[in-house]
Formats: C-alpha cells, structure tokens, sequence
C-alpha cells in the first residue's frame, strides 16, 4: 500500500481552556460507552439530529458513525501510517462503494466491513445493539444505516422528520398534523426499544433528561450571544471542539456542567477585553462542516488580523419553553419548529453575517456532503448581493484528506484575505447592506 | 413508432406547447414519479414531467455546484433558459436531498411566467408548490399524514385555480389513470415472452410519451397500438434479456438502451419512467384522496426508506419485476453522486445475484451522450459473459 | 481454417492470425489513421508477410475501442473476453488478467475453465493506466520508454498521488522543486499506477496465474510496482500488446462466439 501525501494537517490552536479540555471529554464518553456495554447495558448507533435526550431517558448509551469518523480523520495508527479515515474509506472503496459518496459514510462502512470493530481510534465505537436513524438533513443517512444494520445485523429504527419549508423566516411552529405524524413515531420509537432492549418507557426520566437539555441549550444560547462580543472571544476552532457535548450528549447534567464552565470563561475573557488575537481586524464566518483533518486552517489568517467569529453547523436554536404537556409532543414541537430549506438556511446566514459583524465568508465546498454542498454557490452570490462581502470556496471532503489539495487552497485564500485587506487599507466598510435592504 | 408518441421523444417541448395552444388549458411541470399528477389531471391541467437536456449548462452552473445530480442540474437549466416558460406551475415533491433543493432553486433562479397574485403578501397563486413527500413509507400514522398533505395541496391548487377539485373530480381522474395502467401493464405483459414483442427502447419511448400527455389519450392511443402489435403477433429481436435499473430515463439517458439493444434486449426494469410509473394501482373503493397517497406512497423510489434494513417494499418490487420476465442479467445505470442509488447497490447486487441468480453490471454515467458511448466495452463483455 | 482477430486501439491497431490451435502471425502497427482504414492496414499488411489471401480466412472478429468501425469484420467482441481468452491461450493456468492499455485498464477473472466470470473497469480517468505513466515522463521530460528502467534504479519511492493522475502533475512538480531524483518520482508514479491496477484486480478478487497484457506489461518498472503490490508472481507474455488481438482470433474461431452490430435499435418493427 503506497503512502498518500502527508497533507500537514495541523491541529487547531484554541483560544479556550475547556476547548483544549474536550478530547478528554471525548475519551472519557467513549469509554464510559464501553463500562455501560461491558455491564451489559445497550448501546445504540444514531447520527445527529435524533432527539439524544430519548436516548438518555431509555438507559441507551449513544454512539455516532458521523462523529466517530471525524475522529477518525485526525487519528494516525502510527506516526507514519495514513489517517485512519482514508484507512477506512479505501476499503469502502475497495468494496464497490462509490468515492462520490459521502465521506462519513465511506468511513463508517469501511469501519465496519474491515471486522474488527475495537481496531479503530478509542478502542472503536461498543458494538451496537440496535440502529437509529434521522431523515433529517440528507438521504445519505437512512441508507448508510439500512446498509450497517444488514452488515451487523442489528435491528434499524428510522425516525422520518418532515421537512419544514417557508415561505419566509427561519422558524415557525409546526401544523397540527406534522406534530401528531412525528410524535406516533417518537412512540414507535420508543416501543421498538422496549421490544429490543427490555426496558419500558419512563416519561419522568424523559422530564428529568428534557430538563438538562433545555438548562443545556439555553447555556449554548448565551454563548453564542456572548461571541458577538469585539473582539471575539471563542472562535471556530473552539466552535467545533466544543460542539460535541451539545450535540451528542444533550439529555444529560455532564453536558450542563461542561457547558457552564464555558459559559463563564467566555464571559471572564470578555470582562478582561481579550479576544482570540491580539490584533483583531476582520472576523470570518465558516459555512458547514469542518475540514476535520486540518482544523489548522481556523489560525490561517491570525498573522494578518483575521479571526473566524462565528459557525453555524451545530449551533443551538431557541427552544419553546418547557412545558407541562406531553414530553414527546413538545420534542416534537421544538423539533419541526426549525426551517429546513435552502431558503431557510440563507436568511439565516444573512442574519447572522450582520450580527456577528462578518467581513468574509469561507465556504466548506465539500464535494461529498450534499446538503452542505447545495446552497454553496447561492451562499456566496448572496453574500455578495446582499452585504458587500466576499468568500472563498474550499474544496474538500468532510474527512478524506486524499482529495484537499493545499497548495491550491493556500492560494486561494490568499486572494480572499486581499480583498478584505484591500477594504481595511481603504478606510471602506468590511460589511454593506444592499440598496434598498 | 406511432407519431402521437414520437413527438414528444422527438420534441417533448414543442409537443406540449402544441396541446396547450390547442387546448388553452393549464400545464403544470412535476419532479418524479411520486408526484400526485391525479389531482392536477382532476383540475384539468395537464401534468409534465421535467427533465432536462443532456447539453453543456448555461445558467445553472453558476448557482449549484457539480459534485451532485447532472439529470437535475440539467432540468434546472432547461427551466433557466426559459424552454419550460409554458408551465403555469411546478410542483416539487420531498424525494430526494437534489430534487428537494428544487423547490427553493426553482423558485428563485427560474423567471416564473406567471404573475403573482398577492394578497396581504401572501402568494395564492404560487408558481412552486412544495409537497411533503414522506421519507419513510410505512408507519402507523404514515398515511393520515400524508392525506394531510395531500389535502393542503388541493386546497393550495383550488385557491390558486379558482375552482373546487371535488372528490368526485378525483375519482373520474383515478378511473382514467387506471385505464392506462391497464394498457402499461398490458405492454409490459408483451415483453415476457421469447422473443419480447417490442424492444426496451419501444417500450420506453411509450412510457416517456405517457409522460407528457394527457393520460386518456395515451391510453386510448396505447390501446390501439397494443391490439395492432397483438393482431399481427409481432415478434421483436431476440438477445439476452436485461433488467434496467437507473435514474431518471429522460431523452439523454435513454441513450442506454439503445447501447445495450445493440448487444441484448431489456426487457424490464425498476425505472421511475417505467414500472415505477405505473405500477401501483389506484384503488378506487377508497376515498380519493387516500388511493392517490397510498399510490404515491407504493413507488418504490431508492431514496425511501422503511424501518428495516431492506426496505422491503423495493425488494419486493424488483422481484415483481424479474422474476415473471426470465430475465438474464441486470445492468445498474447510475447518474453520479445519486446517494441513495450508490449505497443501496452494494448490497443490493448480491442480494440479486444469491436470491435470484441474476449478474448485474453498475455503470456510472454523468448525464451525456458521449458518457454512454464510454459504456459500450463493458455493456458488450457483460452481455458476451452472460451468453457464455 | 484460418482466424483472425484485429485490437483497433487508441494508440495502435493490431491483427494476429490463428488456425485454432498456434499463432500464425502478429503485427502491430502505430498509427494515426482512423479505425476503418488502419485495420484494413495492419490486416493487410499481415496477411501478406504470411504470404495469405483474405479468402484464406473463414471469419474475422475486431475488437477494441474502434471496433465497430471495421466493416469488413464479421463480428465484433469485447476486449474483456478477448483478453480473457488470448491470457489463456498464452497461459492454461490464468484466473485473473490485468489489460492496462494506453487509456484503459480492465481486470477480468476467469474460472477453473477458463470462462470469463467477472471483470473490472476504471471507471472515469487516467490513473491506473498506461496514460498516467506517460504524464509521468511528460512531466519529467523523460522519454516515456525510459521510465521504467529509471524506476528500477531507484531506492525506495518519492510520494505521488494515485487518485488523480492531474493532481500528480502539481505534486511531481513540487518535488523537482524540492530536489528529489528523478529515479525516486519515476518510482512514485509506477507505486501510483500499480495501485491503482491493484483496487481493479481486487474487485474482481486475485488467484493464481495472474497475467498482465497490454503496452504497459512491457514496462518492468510497473511490472515489479505491481507485484509488490499484490504479492503474487505476475506473468507478462511474449508480445503482450497482440494478446487481445490472439483473443479475438481465438473468439473468431468460436462459430457461436462475438455478435454482428444491429444495425438500428431504435424501433424493430417485424
């Protein structure tokens, strides 16, 4: 097997102490992964957007193919060997499944079909007693996981979320009838777990996990207003570190407890006026999935002043409050309350180009991953019409480092930070609402 | 050929703009086949499906990128460059990640030729209407919710249309569907035997034609060409008999069949402008609103999915579809970047080939003619192996 | 009776004559010339060195990308089953070929009888194939015969990458710039090419006799590339480029084998 190009695929220097902090967290849940199946407790294999709160309640401990493979493209086996990730994907490949197909995919099913599931980063994902599914966010998922459910032979629940499409605006409260169709399935949902696993349904533990995660999620919610701050506080690369509590342990009081510590050093670093850099002249945004394999890039434009403020791939959105009805109709609710069309995802953007105080877009143009992928181009045609900013495209997959090439990259966000810096040398306003806007 | 069928495989746009001008009545365009064209045809609009060109893009590359559908970039360039402006309406349903952007790419990238009409800002005659097509088609409450949907977009079409669409209006539409379910299948039915009566590529010009025609006239004319091929007991090429499985078969991606009928005969397939198209019935001793979604719902797209790892709606769909056909061998056209298409085929393939004993070949194509003809070495030795 | 097969390639055209049991004559020819008129040429030309007439054979099959141009064909066969076919003949004991042509590989498996039961293609560009060895010495400013012999020389290998065979140019480049020897790049493009070939041979999944046909059998630098590869002996027939023409002699002396081209799919009427 011929060695790729080492791509020099660095990690990210964080600004945040509990950032830095979260491989430990990371760890420390794989392996409580594994404690909870050596004690012969189930575990599940889901992917984001399933309600996590449900796995919590149900006594499931959660693992996620998706993340599992974003671990994966960071993780070497020895220093000189290729990244886990591209391990993995060639023997997808090798297996007739197409390179078009997305990157999580071809890595999950390479991870599975390679047998031995603790040869892998962490000791691997605990072998699975049962699949959860989302149709949520791409088509991808429901047939990745029909395929891992046949080749491990586990049984597969799917949960088909309905698309919310608007004519305007980004969230709305759902129609009666979308509610009661996601709700029977959350109840089948629940049935098929009792079926598989023994254990009934306890709406109070329901409560109890549905309380963490809202205390959770209005945490995550501050924080995203505190990083409006100048000069910015937390960055992407701490964006995308620290997402992971949020999105796969949502349910839970470890979640809580890690999201307060951050909560409070954000603010701490907001009353001492210190922001990510010293010199803080343009902030970035970065539209979609990271290059997980080289999350360096969010230091690229320190040098000159350039700083990426905000994300939004896995950020929070506002819940309804908690109420006294029925915990499976109000997930339901929160659930089918967010717009899920291009339309939906570009004001949204918008929005937050202007709150964030955003100079420059940087666009993940990440060839495998569809739903990312799509909007790419309108996002950038946007951008431009609407504000006056500019954005570079970044052609990569998701995890698979054997087709980032860059060099080419370099280049281009070379040209991109010019234009920027153009703007500043000029005395020219870096954001510039459309005519009439 | 025909030529009521000819025209639109020769010119499908020039046909339709010939009917409306005829006609005066309203055209809507549609994506796929899961779409409920019954209720448009019960308010009188003639229901099209879109498809694209096959020729280099001129306006959509600049807004979708190339890593994703060529079939549906194409269709969205063909509506850019204003060859679909005799369309009052599209209709998008929920199918897959692709066909789904459409509903907001179509909506702002495509000069709508009809006017707005605004009240308190709200558009009661849209030119897009999105149909939430469920992802998962069984499910306790998959069918109530359907309706639902099914409903509002009656109610969406009425307000727009001006007029009611009564059950009544959908019941004579689904007696008219039926009709030429019957001659479909009646078609199909000739290709069973050995030699088939008319090729793969007959076959599909037909149901391509279906496509854009006002479907009591296709019957009428399919009928009368079926009962003319069965009174002079015509026999088509002999070869060996291949399944087709792919994407969208518009004029482009035809192309295959008339590479691989050089070498063999396709003699069925699990085609959303095939079987897919017309095999599920509408039954009529149900409330209207209810055959059309349990119709829409039986399609078999690869794109759905079922609580199981097979779904087992689309593996019994291909059984139906082979078994009764002595098919030999099943060739996999795909478009690239077709997600749900390229993760069903791994497994998919051995389960046909330890199941049923049928080889298959995957081709994967990128939308162009020239694209096809690349296919030929391996459609060629597939076909040589399989005669031995 | 005499057989004959002519390989209409991108490159070359090449026609073998066999009367069903040894190889009566081969020849290859480069040329430009479209595929209709460089057949006729090579077959011509053929016969003639073997002081035989047209009439002289019972049945002509042409194979290859310009096939189906050869009018005066009988039938046309696929380059999977002629190469299945002619590895077999050199070797009774092939169950897997590797055909690398100058801008196709195939990999074809073959049963303990010899019967073509599966086979591989790549399916949308150069790497892997006789091209992306070319680019190589194009890049290198190297004369493409040369490439082989320059890899042998080599201690170990300069990374190249064998996903896109465009991308090597910017990574060959670089390292010209960065003063690695020629011989250790030209290594790096044979690793690349060789496993690209190995993903099509395991596809069709590898047993013993392996036989490697087409132009690039020809270059030892692949060959070695390949066989650490896939740790099998490889063998390379004598004239490795006329092997599929052999096939499609040996398919011409088949009566049921290869197919007439129909002349219009599009509607059959009786």
């Amino acid at each position: 097997m011929s060695k790729e190009v080492q791509v020099t695929t660095k990690r990210s220097r964080k600004t945040l102490e509990v950032a830095r902090n979260t491989w430990k967290f990371i760890k420390q849940d794989y392996e409580e992964g594994h404690e909870h199946k050596r004690a012969g407790k189930p575990v599940v294999w889901s992917c984001a957007m399933v309600e996590k709160e449900l796995y919590y309640a149900m006594g499931l401990f959660p693992y996620y193919p998706e993340q599992f493979a974003a671990l994966c493209a960071v993780q070497r086996k020895t220093p000189d060997s290729e990244k886990e990730a591209v391990r993995f994907a060639r023997i997808a490949e090798q297996a007739g499944y197409s390179t078009d197909l997305c990157g999580y995919e071809r890595v999950g099913t390479g991870y599975v079909l390679n047998g031995d599931l603790s040869d892998a980063p962490l000791g691997g994902m605990a072998p699975p007693d049962l699949l959860v599914t989302s149709s949520s966010i791409c088509d991808v998922r429901l047939k990745w996981f029909e395929d891992m459910a046949q080749r491990l032979k586990v049984p597969l629940f799917t949960l088909d979320r309905p698309e919310r499409v608007f004519d305007r605006g980004i969230m709305q409260y759902p129609k009666a009838h979308e509610v009661r169709y996601y709700r029977s399935q959350l109840e089948d949902f629940l049935n098929f777990t009792t079926e598989v696993t023994g254990i009934k349904y306890d709406p109070e533990r329901l409560r109890e996990c549905l309380e963490w995660a809202h205390k959770t999620n209005e945490l995550r919610l501050e924080i995203l207003e505190l990083r409006k701050a100048v000069p910015s506080p937390m960055g992407c690369a701490d964006g995308f570190a620290t997402m992971y509590p949020g999105m796969y342990c949502s349910g839970t009081e470890k979640a809580y407890i890690y999201y307060k510590a951050l909560r409070d050093e954000v603010k701490a670093k907001i009353q001492a006026g210190k922001g990510q850099i010293e010199n803080e002249r343009f902030r970035l945004l970065w539209y979609g999935i990271p290059t997980w394999f080289n999350m360096g890039i969010f230091n690229y434009f320190e040098p000159i002043g350039g700083v990426f403020a905000y994300e939004p791939a896995y950020n929070p959105s506002p819940w309804p409050p908690p109420s006294n009805e029925d915990p499976l109709t109000e997930i339901a609710t929160r659930t089918l309350s967010v717009g899920t069309s291009i339309g939906s995802r570009v004001e949204a953007i918008l929005e937050q180009c202007v709150e964030y105080n955003i100079a420059g877009g940087v666009l993940a143009y990440l060839i495998t991953c569809r739903p990312v992928y799509l909007p790419t181009l309108e996002i950038r045609r946007v951008l431009q019409d609407e504000l006056g900013i500019p954005s570079v495209l970044i052609e990569c997959d998701l995890v698979d480092e054997r087709t980032f090439s860059e060099g080419q990259i370099k280049t281009r966000m070379d040209a991109f930070a010019e234009q920027i810096l153009k703007k500043l040398e000029a005395g020219e306003p870096l954001q510039q609402r459309a005519a009439g806007a | 050929m025909i030529d009521t069928f000819a025209q639109y495989t020769e010119d499908r746009h020039a046909a339709v703009r010939k009917w409306k001008e005829r006609t005066g009545k309203q055209v809507y365009g549609y994506f796929c086949c899961v779409t409920p064209e019954e209720i448009l045809f019960a308010a009188d609009i003639l229901p099209v499906r879109i498809t694209g060109t096959g020729e280099p893009l001129q306006l959509a590359d600049l807004h979708v990128p190339p890593n994703s559908c060529p079939f549906a970039r194409s269709c969205l360039d063909a509506g850019m460059r204003g060859l679909y402006d005799y369309l009052d309406g599209v209709v998008v349903p929920n199918t897959c990640d692709f066909i789904f952007s459409m509903e907001y790419f179509w909506k702002t990238l495509v000069p709508r030729p009809t006017k707005p009409a605004l009240i308190a800002g709200v558009d009661i005659r849209p030119y897009v209407h999105y149909i939430n097509y469920p992802e998962k088609i069984v499910g306790r409450d998959v069918v109530p919710f359907y309706v639902d949907v099914l409903r509002g977009f009656r109610q969406d079409l009425e307000r727009s249309l001006g007029r009611s669409i009564t059950d009544e209006d959908l019941a004579r539409a689904i007696t008219v569907y039926n009709e030429d379910k019957v001659q479909m299948k009646r078609m199909y039915e000739m290709r069973k035997s050995d030699p088939p009566a008319l090729s793969g590529y007959e076959a599909w010009q037909i149901a391509y034609a279906g496509l854009m025609m006002p479907k009591d006239d296709h019957a009428a004319d399919l009928k009368a060409y079926l009962d003319d091929i069965e009174g002079k007991s015509r026999k088509g090429a002999e070869g060996v008999r291949i399944y087709l499985s792919g994407s969208a078969m518009d004029r482009v991606n035809a192309e295959i069949y008339k590479l691989i009928e050089e070498y063999g005969v396709v003699v069925s397939d699990d085609l959303c402008v095939g079987t897919r198209s017309f095999w599920y019935p509408l039954r009529p001793q149900l409330p209207p609103l209810e055959a059309i979604a349990r119709r829409s719902l039986g399609t078999a797209c690869p794109r759905s999915t079922v609580t199981a790892p097979i779904p087992e709606n689309r593996w019994a769909h291909i059984v139906n579809t082979t078994k009764e056909f002595n098919v030999e061998g099943a060739i996999f056209y795909v478009l690239k970047c077709c997600d749900g298409r390229l993760s069903e085929i791994p497994h998919l393939r051995e389960k046909l080939r330890d199941e049923l004993g049928i080889p298959s070949l995957v081709l994967e194509g990128d939308y162009t003619e020239e694209g096809v003809e690349q296919m030929r070495g391996p459609v060629e030795a597939f076909i040589e192996m399989l005669e031995g | 009776m005499l057989f004959a097969g002519i390989d209409v390639g991108a490159q070359s055209v090449k026609a073998v004559v066999f009367d069903g049991e040894k190889i009566l004559g081969r020849k290859l020819l480069i040329t430009e010339e479209e595929a209709e008129k460089a057949a006729g040429e090579v077959y011509h030309e053929l016969l003639s060195e073997l002081g035989l007439h047209p009439g002289d054979v019972e049945r002509i099959v042409a194979t290859g990308w310009g096939a189906r141009e050869v009018s005066f064909a009988d039938k046309t066969s696929s380059e999977q089953m002629c190469a299945a076919r002619g590895a077999r003949q050199m070797f009774p004991g092939a169950r897997t070929v590797l055909d690398m042509g100058a801008e196709g590989s195939r990999a074809m498996k073959l049963g303990p009888d010899g019967t073509l039961l599966d086979f591989s293609n790549n399916a949308k560009c150069a790497s892997g194939t006789g091209a992306s060895i070319e680019l190589g010495a194009l890049y290198l400013k190297v004369p493409i015969h040369q490439m082989g012999p320059l890899s042998l020389a080599a201690e170990g290998a300069a990374d190249v990458s064998s996903t896109c065979a465009v991308f090597a140019e910017s990574v060959i480049i670089s390292h010209i710039h960065q003063g690695e020897s020629r011989e250790r790049i030209a290594a790096g493009v044979h690793r690349a090419a060789a496993t690209r070939a190995a993903e099509l041979l395991n596809r069709v999944g590898i047993q013993e006799d392996v036989i490697f046909v087409g132009g690039a059998a020809l270059n030892p630098g692949l060959v070695k590339s390949l066989q650490e590869m896939i740790k099998l002996p490889i063998l390379v027939p004598e004239h490795p480029r006329t092997v599929v023409a052999l096939g499609a002699a040996i398919q011409a002396s088949i009566k049921k084998a290869g197919r007439k081209r129909r002349e219009d799919a599009k509607s059959i009427e009786s």
